[in-house]
């Protein structure tokens, strides 16, 4: 974070029931993949900011860099959003909290115990945040000295067609990654079955997971808990971090209502202990069993 | 909301940095380059500092040398630590939000040891705020912390009160550095607080307690959620109060849309936001009204026209809550904004305080 900025909307796309919003935002400091920034529309009749991950940016001059994020409309704070046209104003704050820093440090190719394959695991609005990890990777693989990863998987699950539309968004960053030698696959699942077979994003996960694979995942916090069950399940060489959702009121740690339980207990704040936490830090070792926390009703 | 103000005013490194003129102002023996404070637990510079470090260190200090703040208002500190309540702890509501936060807080102990150092390391003065379950909670809390910062600061010295800045050398009186705000209304906690708060008896016994034990600033944070504000704060002011903070948030709950079940943690909530100002208004103007002590009116307040509808009803200090959430500059900018409505109306901070009664 380095101030509160007044941005202004330089583009704004459907993709399919998502829509993509450019911001041009003045004193914008480079984000990590899976930092967040908080949004409001100018003149909102919210009275909160929401958080929405870094899709993507491009570094701009004085002026201010070119920042994406993905919105899903699903309250009054989002239908603001994804309403506004070129030329209109948005708060922003950020970047925020702890992304996916551990992209550069994953077990890659020839690392003892590790497959040096990384599966990116996104559910619906949560595949948001894998474009700047994509680009992430293909800088460490242009950076590398032959460690780069042996593969990358991304596995994105989507309610329906209208909202599998997000694949296209991948497609530049993915070709941008294999132009570096670095193999990408790319596969969604559709639960009403209009990609092909009918599933959830974790039955593509139970296909393809290796023990030595490390994963980085986004979405429904009952997808993340499968998603870890999973690997559990996998072998002791599989890791993951997920990024978490809670609403927040401010997103720098001062309100402290982000907090989740930690598998050991402590509440940890969402915003700057994560959004990205380990597998281990939220879930522990154990199988986990129990349902997940009731998402519905917190930030729209 | 009051969104429509921020179209034309910058925030953080955008935000005007000088310090308001003509608005310096006491509150007790506490003086204020300006009336605009945090409402305690919706702002912690250190982390906002920290947050800022993340990209640019040298932002992150400057934020420390010249907070946002007259005075700052840390979060609750209670005699024993705290977890906090169970999440979900927010929701946004028409108007505002409703939080179920629970005075998480490392308990006292910690307080003196990790927090207090560093707030008293800043260059604007800090208030206290304290809570307790049961009356010596309190009283034990105001001694620890009196006896800490005797040991950091120098014991109090009566003669230095008033003298502007002088604290600020170590070894003066901190009683112009330091202030202690009684937090008797939390609606968060099952015992204590606000059961306290909401008693004109509990309350008066509490600060007469505190009192003996405190020499510096005493202010207590009163409760809305009773039918009648008055006689506890006339309690309070009789009991050896300097000032009365009003208002806590409003009780409430919110249920989750699909479940219909109670959505926060915590089950109920405190309500803050714009929609609680003309109910915190009216408490102002009702103490005001009865009560001769100084003060600090809060709810609601996220824009300069809040600021003076808050002085003229009464308050001498306006604390920001929890519009400092999506801006942690606000009270900065508000300031800035109230010295150019005071001139525009060609009239100084004492006079609008309290023109609402005349």
């Amino acid at each position: 974070m380095k101030d509160r900025a007044l941005a202004t909307v330089l583009h704004r796309a459907r993709v399919g029931s998502m829509v993509l919003v450019r911001l041009g935002v003045p004193g914008w400091r480079s984000a990590r993949p899976g930092q967040f920034a908080m949004l409001q529309a100018e003149g909102s009749g919210c009275f909160l900011p929401r958080a929405f991950s870094v899709h993507a940016q491009r570094e701009g001059s004085s002026d201010g860099s070119e920042v994406s994020f993905l919105i899903a409309p699903i309250g009054a704070a989002t239908d603001e959003l994804v309403a506004l046209s070129p030329g209109d104003r948005v708060w922003a704050l950020g970047p925020l909290g702890r992304g996916f820093d551990i992209l550069g440090e994953l077990p890659r190719h020839g690392a003892p115990g590790g497959s040096g394959r990384l599966l990116i695991v996104g559910g619906g609005v949560g595949v948001a945040p894998f474009v700047l990890a994509l680009e992430r990777l293909r800088e460490i693989a242009a950076a590398s000295t032959g460690g780069a990863h042996s593969e990358v998987l991304l596995l994105f699950g989507f309610r329906d067609a209208v909202q599998a539309d997000a694949l296209t968004l991948f497609e530049p960053a993915v070709a941008a990654l294999r132009a570096e030698g670095v193999p990408v696959h790319l596969e969604g699942i559709c639960e009403d079955g209009s990609l092909g077979r009918p599933g959830l994003v974790t039955k593509l996960l139970e296909e393809h997971a290796r023990s030595g694979d490390a994963v980085i995942a986004c979405g429904a916090h009952a997808m993340c808990e499968a998603v870890w069950d999973i690997c559990l399940r996998t072998g002791d060489g599989l890791d993951a971090w997920f990024s978490l959702e809670a609403g927040m009121a401010c997103g720098f740690g001062s309100c402290l209502g982000c907090v989740m339980p930690m598998a050991d207990g402590v509440l940890a704040r969402v915003c700057r202990e994560g959004p990205v936490f380990s597998g281990r830090e939220v879930f522990g070792e154990a199988r986990h069993p129990c349902a997940a926390p009731d998402a519905g009703g917190g930030g729209s | 909301m009051n969104d429509a103000h921020d179209a034309t005013v910058g925030s953080g490194a955008n935000a005007p940095s000088r310090t308001p003129h003509g608005l310096a102002t006491r509150l007790g023996p506490i003086e204020l380059s300006h009336p605009i404070i945090n409402a305690s637990g919706t702002l912690d510079l250190f982390e906002v500092a920290a947050t800022l470090a993340d990209v640019d260190e040298a932002a992150a200090a400057a934020f420390l040398a010249d907070p946002p703040v007259a005075a700052y208002v840390p979060k609750t500190v209670t005699p024993h630590p705290r977890p906090g309540n169970p999440p979900p702890r927010i929701l946004e509501t028409a108007g505002g939000m409703l939080n179920s936060i629970g005075l998480p807080n490392g308990g006292i102990e910690a307080f003196v040891t990790r927090e207090l150092p560093r707030l008293l390391s800043l260059p604007c003065p800090v208030i206290l705020n304290v809570g307790g379950f049961a009356r010596d909670d309190y009283v034990e809390v105001a001694a620890v912390l009196r006896v800490a910062l005797e040991e950091a600061l120098g014991e109090a010295h009566e003669e230095a009160l008033g003298e502007a800045h002088e604290a600020v050398v170590v070894g003066a009186s901190w009683l112009s550095r330091v202030g202690l705000e009684l937090n008797v209304s939390c609606p968060n906690v099952h015992t204590g607080c606000m059961s306290i708060g909401s008693d004109r008896d509990e309350t008066a016994a509490v600060v007469a307690a505190v009192r003996e034990e405190w020499p510096g600033l005493l202010l207590v944070k009163l409760t809305p959620n009773v039918t009648h504000v008055v006689p506890i704060a006339r309690a309070a002011a009789e009991a050896g109060a300097d000032g009365l903070s009003l208002v806590n948030t409003f009780k409430g709950l919110a249920l989750d849309r699909v479940s219909l079940k109670p959505y926060l943690g915590g089950v109920t909530g405190g309500l803050s936001g714009p929609a609680i100002k003309p109910l915190a208004l009216r408490i102002v103007y009702e103490v005001r009204a009865a009560v001769d002590i100084p003060l600090v009116g809060m709810g609601g307040v996220g824009s300069v026209q809040d600021v003076l509808e808050f002085l003229a009803c009464g308050a001498s200090v306006v604390a920001v809550g929890a519009s400092g959430f999506r801006d942690p500059w606000k009270p900065r900018t508000l300031a800035v904004e109230l010295e150019a409505a005071l001139e525009a109306r060609s009239m100084a901070l004492a006079e609008v305080i309290g023109m609402a009664h005349e």
